[in-house]
């Protein structure tokens, strides 16, 4: 079964839709909330409630009616030749940044014996380009390249450099190579240093690159592996049952003007070295300067310039690994709350398309939607105060006092629209998982709908944290501070006590406070807020407790019933290589015998 | 013993480090095969706001240039 690409018409219509339905969802909160504010008189404070809940049904309604539409259909691959010769070069770049050399190389030497097992014939070469900055893990590099270069017989195939300077970060790193090297290959396969591919999909991605000369950036849909703690295997369910919904909505939605998450996506390189040179921005961090979320801004540049950027949700075989705690989630979310916002320069690019500057837009909306929210539940502390006090006796001369109607059942009414929003496409996600037979890689139908339940349970709990932790992101960005670019700590990533209080006092007191101040001025609203208020007095338990590693069976997914080829093929290689390395540690005088 | 095979070791670790740095700098070295990359034209001349409070403020007539002989 083949993809026929959507009509002109049939795509507009489609955004259309989506847009409709988000816009009624959003307008539909704001009347209804406009009606509980009038129960005592409209005031400014009502009004401006009113459009803090528009702007963020808004937005909540906008990601559910993606789901919706990707419920509607299924991945399917689009039309090629899955036996066809391939004719062309590619590379597979794999840039490392003070990562583990040993874990990383291995990666490569997995995914070449992958490639190997195929017995195809096409020519993949592996370029390692290091922006490592701490010499002890370079002069490692160049020690383990060694390694890998030998076991694979990887002379002629396998290449390894390190920048000097490492201007323009990853961006500036593929861009280095392009502009050395760039001639020698037709395709790209850009990595991330937890990539891991399957040598069939490369092969498959190539294929289809050859198929369409129009196509100048294929992206696939990596799931998340490896996963050990709670959180972390919160975001691996997510990622493996909600997200390829999510992502078969925005599929069918953006035509030909895809997105680019920045690895495990294949270019055509001589379409990105004419499209996608980035210069730095006018002005200094985090505004200006290099350009941090470089990926979007590619995606964009080739759509530009008239070049295909598709998303083949339907490609199997492509898998990254994740935070393992909400810290160093929070950490990796800074850099694209800065990289996101720093687009609000890039969205009024000349001639780009409108598609493109949508996903700019939606890109900052997804950083700043928070702001909406607390702006919301500050407002609403507050609205108390300066109401005016109820008037029991509205009629000169009449007696008997008048009580307003109460406007609880539109609040309720209100809460179950918005929460419906929150928990309705994953419940659908579960349902049709279950009815389609896809539950039975998530342990079946009973168990996958728990771990739904269980998933919208736990992301109950550590939203509000989560919300914290972004707001300051994007209050550090308004502010001109520049959050740099640390390291990922992929390590076994569970955190102590202290710890996590040190990461998190803050949201403590912010949650206690804001408990206090609803207690002292609107005692009404306490207990709506307190599922917003618990989690954040609770910060350091939740960070504590979501790091600790998980023995649920809850939150399953099909590579934990049965392990991907490519990724049993690197713990056997990591695991060998380890051993190795550890023998030669004990047997110094042996080891290069 | 120990002393025997100190030296060895390090001689060892050393032609090791030696092979692996030719190795990078030699046949897996990045291939030279250059191609050109421009940079893109990717922000507007300037930004939203200040193009609106350009077209608001009034314009300042130029400045007359200093002349021979001022």
């Amino acid at each position: 079964m083949t993809l026929a690409p959507p009509s002109r018409a049939g795509l507009y219509a489609l955004r259309g839709l989506a847009l409709l339905l988000s816009l009624m969802a959003g307008l539909g909160a704001f009347v209804l909330f406009l009606q509980f504010g009038d129960v005592d008189g409209l005031d400014g404070i009502d009004i401006a409630r009113a459009v803090l809940i528009l702007i963020s049904t808004l937005w909540l309604a906008w990601g559910a009616v993606q789901a919706l539409i990707g419920l509607t259909t299924f991945a399917r691959a689009p039309a090629y030749d899955p036996a066809a010769p391939i004719r062309g070069r590619t590379v597979v770049l794999v840039p490392v940044y003070n990562e583990d050399p040993e874990t990383t190389f291995s990666r490569v030497a997995a995914m070449d014996a992958s490639l190997a097992e195929c017995r195809d014939p096409a020519e993949v070469h592996f370029a390692i380009l290091s922006d490592t900055r701490k010499d002890d893990i370079a002069a490692r590099e160049v020690e383990t390249f060694a390694k890998l270069v030998a076991e694979r017989a990887g002379i002629g195939r396998f290449f390894y450099r390190r920048r000097e300077n490492n201007v323009g970060k990853k961006a500036g790193n593929i861009e280095d190579f392009i502009t050395r090297s760039g001639a020698a290959y037709d395709f790209a396969l850009i990595l991330d240093a937890d990539s891991l591919m399957e040598g069939a999909t490369v092969l498959q991605m190539i294929r289809r690159m050859e198929a369409e000369p129009r196509l100048g950036l294929l992206q696939t849909l990596p799931r998340v592996i490896r996963a050990r703690s709670r959180f972390g295997r919160a975001m691996q369910f997510s990622a493996s049952f909600f997200s390829p919904v999510f992502a078969r909505g925005l599929a069918m939605m953006q035509g030909t003007t895809g997105p680019f998450w920045g690895h495990n996506a294949m270019v055509r390189v001589r379409a990105f070295a004419e499209s996608c040179g980035l210069p730095a921005l006018r002005g200094r961090p985090p505004f200006g300067g290099h350009v941090m979320s470089h990926d979007y801004v590619e995606a964009a540049l080739l759509a530009r310039a008239g070049w295909i950027v598709r998303l083949d949700d339907d490609l199997g075989g492509s898998y990254e690994e994740g935070p393992e705690n909400i810290v160093d989630h929070a950490k990796r979310d800074r850099r694209w709350c800065q990289g996101n916002l720093q687009h609000s320069r890039i969205i009024g690019a000349p001639g780009l398309r409108p598609w493109s500057r949508f996903v700019f837009a939606q890109g900052i909306m997804a950083y700043i939607a928070p702001l909406f929210w607390l702006g919301f539940l500050a407002a609403s502390i507050v609205a108390p105060l300066i109401a005016p006090p109820p008037d029991y006796f509205p009629e000169p001369y009449w007696p008997f006092p008048y009580f307003p109607p109460s406007a609880a059942s539109k609040a309720i009414g209100l809460a179950i629209g918005i929460f419906g929003l929150l928990l309705l496409p994953k419940i659908l996600i579960a349902l049709r998982a279950g009815l389609s037979g896809q539950a039975r890689g998530f342990g079946g139908a009973g168990l996958a709908l728990a771990s739904t339940l269980g998933e919208l349970a736990f992301s109950s709990l550590t939203a509000p944290v989560l919300l914290m932790y972004a707001t300051r992101s994007v209050l550090q960005v308004l502010l001109g501070r520049d959050g740099g670019w640390p390291t990922n700590n992929r390590g076994d990533g569970s955190l102590s006590l202290m710890d996590s209080f040190m990461a998190s006092h803050w949201i403590v007191t912010i949650g206690l406070v804001g408990l206090g101040a609803t207690w002292t001025f609107a005692p009404g609203l306490l207990l709506w807020l307190l599922p917003v208020g618990l989690p954040m007095v609770a910060a350091p338990l939740i960070l504590w407790w979501s790091s600790h590693p998980s023995s649920s069976r809850l939150m399953s997914v099909p590579a934990d019933y049965r392990q991907p080829q490519i990724v049993a093929l690197h713990d056997a290689i990591l695991a060998r290589w380890s051993a190795e390395s550890a023998a030669a540690l004990k047997t110094p005088g042996t080891a290069h015998a | 013993m120990t002393a025997y095979l100190l030296p060895d070791a390090a001689h060892a670790a050393e032609t090791a480090e030696t092979r692996a740095a030719a190795l990078i700098a030699g046949p897996c070295a990045l291939p030279a095969a250059p191609m050109a990359m421009p940079p893109q034209v990717i922000e507007a001349e300037a930004g939203l706001l200040r193009r609106l409070v350009s077209l608001l403020l009034p314009q300042r007539p130029a400045t007359p240039s200093a002349g021979a002989g001022a």
